[in-house]
């Protein structure tokens, strides 16, 4: 019995585990908030866009000697830039061309990345690096989680109201290209810092997962920001923690647990989960029957 | 011009051009359909989720191939499934199912000993083709080109107006699944070469160039395969010379041609739209 | 704008009966209860009722679609399947519905009414183009069967889609707010496409916002508020009690100081519209026009045209 504890336990011993373990919680945590408004804006494609579309900017950075944060905003901005003008100048569909700005983004940072093999490890990319993350990065991620969340805690209503109607949002003077570059900003910087917990691919997950999960337990923004943002911290520490035992795949860990999570809310959920819908719906048809006999 | 093309006579680089050629005019052919049907995410989605596939079909001892169509097939019909059962919109449901599928498939591939190469499937490796890929690749390859061709009229149809085909009893549910199988067996074929994460801009970028030249479908078919197929050619050359990453260097060749034809595409270019 | 005569092809005028039926959606919402009408050959019937009242539901229905959760639609006693294989129910959508930026030509369009006739590798034989060729000089679009869909006026676009559900042959066909985005004169001339398809014993059933117009073209009227309130005769069912109990809340009072509506009704009517085109009634019930001679004698001939 104690054997087995002292297995369970035994990741704890490591300072590089418990680094992991909370800066993911911090990373899951910010993703989390963001995702609440991610989820209602239905800008999941944008969220998959902007981690990849980092790529070229941190291969950049990492080149010059920058940090990250900075290489990555710049690439996100660009690439954000690319979508409207090529939105604005042709008939291609929104979709689209979000496809076409993001793989072309990353594809240069891929042939970046082989033309200076001294630059940086591909791996890190494409799975994150939190087992080994430097101080210096953790710093970055610090900063960026802290700005991130003083921002949308500080304007979450006007978000919220922007989310759900920007028109409302500009009749009541507050200004939507403003609150959309706070939102795409703060997009743009939590990929970078969940580039590091989960790696390229998975940061979307971090994105919508969590949101998406909230979405389906309750009716109230303010409820569902806070649930997502925990459901953000337990998985991502969880997450990390499991892969000490998994070979150190930490965003397969994370994101496995908040599908897992998922799952089980879509199916469970009391208002809006299957077995809740499928009992109104057999409710409605007795009904209904009732009203014909 | 001969050193250019020097390179071809070294049978691993006549074998990278065949499998380019044939994988970049099927996924042009495709990638037609699938921008018009508004199914970009779908091909992101269906090419991440393959992973999962790929790693249980080692671990069953199954052609790898079947275990990615299968995975494919299940990201697609599973985010469906959400959608239509939750109050989720389907590209959040799509982002959910794809990225677990993944994350779940990198799970599993850290829990399984193997000679997979993770990189390769994530970036591809065309270089490095063996010949049974090859085989695989021209087998498939053409089968999917051939029926997205023949059945181009019907595909059509489902994209522009599933309502129509239902009212004159043309199985729509089964084109609406044709597509997707095409669409999943087209990503396991290219994967090969390009990798799980630039799939995608072989089954968008194309389709989109050859949309900003023509009205037609017909002619949007040809133009898509030609600067698909001219663009894998131009990308394996470079890579080559330069010693840089295919995959990547295909898809910058693609997203170049794309800009080449936002500005001077006839009618829809922006010069053609600024002198109007 | 005059059209060739319709070739009388319909070999048993077809009778659409919807009996019964209930659809609930998957989330418990239920959208028809109970809703049952029937309607015989050669009539244009109108689909009445607000938004969410089960007009797209109806429709999907007998689209095949939905499956009704109780209740049988049939055509000639045959079940909805059976129905969309004989090819008998041709649609036209609503503008909003079509991406209009599609890479098809008006030809491609019309040809996809004839897919269901074709071989399964959709070659055009002779005689599909020639079917696609009378559909479009019925519509007057056959100069412009070259051109891509989105270079058309709302009412080309219109006519392409109705181009196309000739060229399928359907007995019964649905429509879904052909007015919205056309101008008057195309209006007139749909309309007097939609008269001659009744005259060769199509039932065509139009579902619209445009109360003001129904009186002129349809000659029955089915009212839903998610069921059948009422079916039947234009002249019987389109009063204004009904569609106060269909529109209920949408019901609107006003006062004229001038009108043709007399001094001692109180100068008052009764306006019903969630569209552009009002539907006014005075007073007993009578309808109101701006111009009135016009419309009265478009009335007389419909209730005419009815009773024969």
């Amino acid at each position: 019995m104690s054997e087995s504890l002292q297995y369970l336990l035994n990741p704890l011993q490591y300072e590089y585990m418990l680094r992991a373990i909370w800066v993911s919680a911090l990373v899951g945590g910010v993703c989390g908030f963001l995702s609440s408004f991610v989820t209602l804006k239905g800008w999941s494609l944008m969220g998959d866009a902007l981690s990849h579309a980092v790529v070229p900017g941190v291969v950049i950075a990492y080149l010059l000697g920058l940090p990250f944060a900075l290489g990555a905003f710049v690439a996100a901005i660009l690439a954000t830039g690319a979508m409207a003008f090529i939105r604005a100048q042709s008939r291609i569909r929104e979709d689209a061309t979000i496809g076409i700005v993001f793989t072309s983004f990353f594809a240069l940072g891929l042939v970046l990345i082989t033309a200076f093999p001294a630059g940086l490890d591909l791996k890190v990319i494409l799975y994150g690096n939190i087992l080994g993350i430097a101080a210096g990065d953790v710093m970055q991620v610090v900063v960026i989680a802290v700005v991130v969340l003083c921002l949308l805690g500080l304007k979450w209503r006007d978000l919220m109201l922007y989310c759900f109607d920007a028109n409302q949002a500009r009749a009541l003077g507050i200004k939507p290209m403003v609150l959309h570059m706070i939102l795409l900003g703060s997009l743009a910087a939590v990929s970078v810092a969940a580039l590091q917990a989960v790696g390229a691919i998975l940061v979307l997950a971090m994105l919508v997962t969590p949101g998406a999960t909230a979405y389906l337990l309750t009716d109230r923004f303010g409820k569902m920001i806070w649930i997502s943002s925990g459901l953000g911290i337990v998985t991502s520490m969880l997450g990390s923690y499991a892969s000490y035992f998994l070979n150190g795949a930490t965003g397969g860990c994370i994101v496995s647990l908040q599908a897992l999570v998922f799952l089980g809310v879509f199916v469970l959920a009391p208002k809006h989960g299957l077995l809740a819908s499928r009992r109104a719906r057999l409710k409605e048809e007795i009904v209904v029957k009732e009203g014909v006999s | 011009m001969n050193a250019l093309l020097e390179p071809f006579q070294y049978a691993f680089m006549q074998d990278a051009l065949l499998v380019g050629v044939l994988i970049g005019a099927m996924c042009a052919v495709l990638s037609c359909f699938l921008i018009l049907k508004g199914w970009s995410l779908m091909g992101d989605a269906v090419s991440h989720a393959v992973l999962p596939g790929i790693v249980l079909a080692y671990i069953a001892g199954i052609p790898l191939i079947i275990g990615a169509f299968a995975a494919g097939l299940f990201c697609a019909t599973g985010s469906g499934y959400v959608k239509r059962h939750s109050r989720i919109k389907e590209d959040t449901a799509m982002g959910v199912v794809f990225t677990g599928l993944f994350a779940f498939g990198l799970v599993l591939f850290s829990k399984t000993p193997s000679d997979l190469h993770l990189d390769h499937i994530l970036v591809g490796n065309i270089l490095g083709i063996s010949k049974a890929q090859v085989l695989q690749t021209l087998w498939i390859g053409s089968g999917v080109l051939v029926i997205s061709v023949l059945l181009r009229r019907d595909l059509l149809l489902i994209c522009f107006d599933p309502v129509q085909a239902r009212v004159m009893a043309l199985p729509d549910q089964f084109l609406t699944y044709l597509l997707l199988g095409l669409l999943a067996l087209a990503i396991v074929v290219a994967m090969q070469a390009v990798g799980i994460i630039l799939v995608v801009a072989m089954l968008i970028t194309p389709g989109c160039v050859a949309y900003l030249w023509t009205d037609r479908f017909d002619r949007m078919l040809v133009i898509s395969v030609l600067s698909s197929v001219s663009a894998t050619i131009v990308g394996i050359l470079i890579s080559y010379h330069a010693d840089l990453s295919t995959s990547g260097c295909i898809v910058l060749a693609q997203a170049s041609l794309f800009v080449l034809s936002l500005i001077v595409a006839p009618k829809y270019g922006i010069l053609a739209r600024r002198r109007n | 704008m005059s059209y060739p005569e319709y070739p009388e092809k319909v070999d048993s005028a077809p009778n659409l009966k919807v009996q019964g039926v209930s659809v609930v959606y998957s989330n418990g919402h239920q959208a028809l209860r109970d809703a049952s009408f029937s309607l015989e050959g050669g009539t244009i019937c109108a689909l009445v009722g607000v938004n969410g009242s089960g007009k797209s539901t109806l429709f999907k229905s007998i689209m095949g679609f939905l499956k009704p959760t109780s209740g049988v639609i049939t055509i000639n006693g045959l079940p909805v399947k059976e129905i969309l294989k004989q090819r008998l129910v041709a649609y036209v959508p609503q503008s909003e519905e079509v991406d209009w930026q599609f890479p098809v030509s008006v030809w491609d369009v019309v040809m996809m009414g004839r897919y269901g006739a074709m071989n399964f590798l959709r070659i055009a034989r002779a005689v599909d183009r020639k079917i696609v060729e009378e559909s479009l000089k019925r519509v007057s679009m056959w100069e412009y069967r070259d051109r891509q869909i989105g270079e058309l006026s709302g009412g080309q676009k219109k006519r392409v889609f109705l181009a196309r559900a000739l060229a399928q042959e359907g007995k019964v066909i649905l429509l879904d707010e052909p007015f919205t985005g056309v101008d008057v004169s195309t209006e007139h001339a749909i309309i007097g496409l939609l008269q001659e398809l009744k005259k060769a014993g199509c039932i065509i059933l139009v579902s619209t916002h445009n109360l003001g117009s129904v009186p002129e073209f349809c000659d029955q009227v089915v009212l839903m508020n998610r069921t059948v309130l009422a079916y039947g005769p234009t002249a019987d069912v389109f009063t204004e009690q009904n569609l106060t109990l269909a529109f209920g809340g949408l019901l609107r009072e006003f006062q004229f100081e001038q009108s043709t509506i007399q001094a001692h009704d109180g100068r008052k009517v009764r306006v019903f519209s969630d569209d552009e085109r009002p539907l006014v009634f005075g007073k007993d019930g009578h309808l109101e026009y701006r111009d009135r001679s016009d419309h009265e004698e478009l009335l007389k001939q419909r209730s005419k045209e009815h009773n024969e």
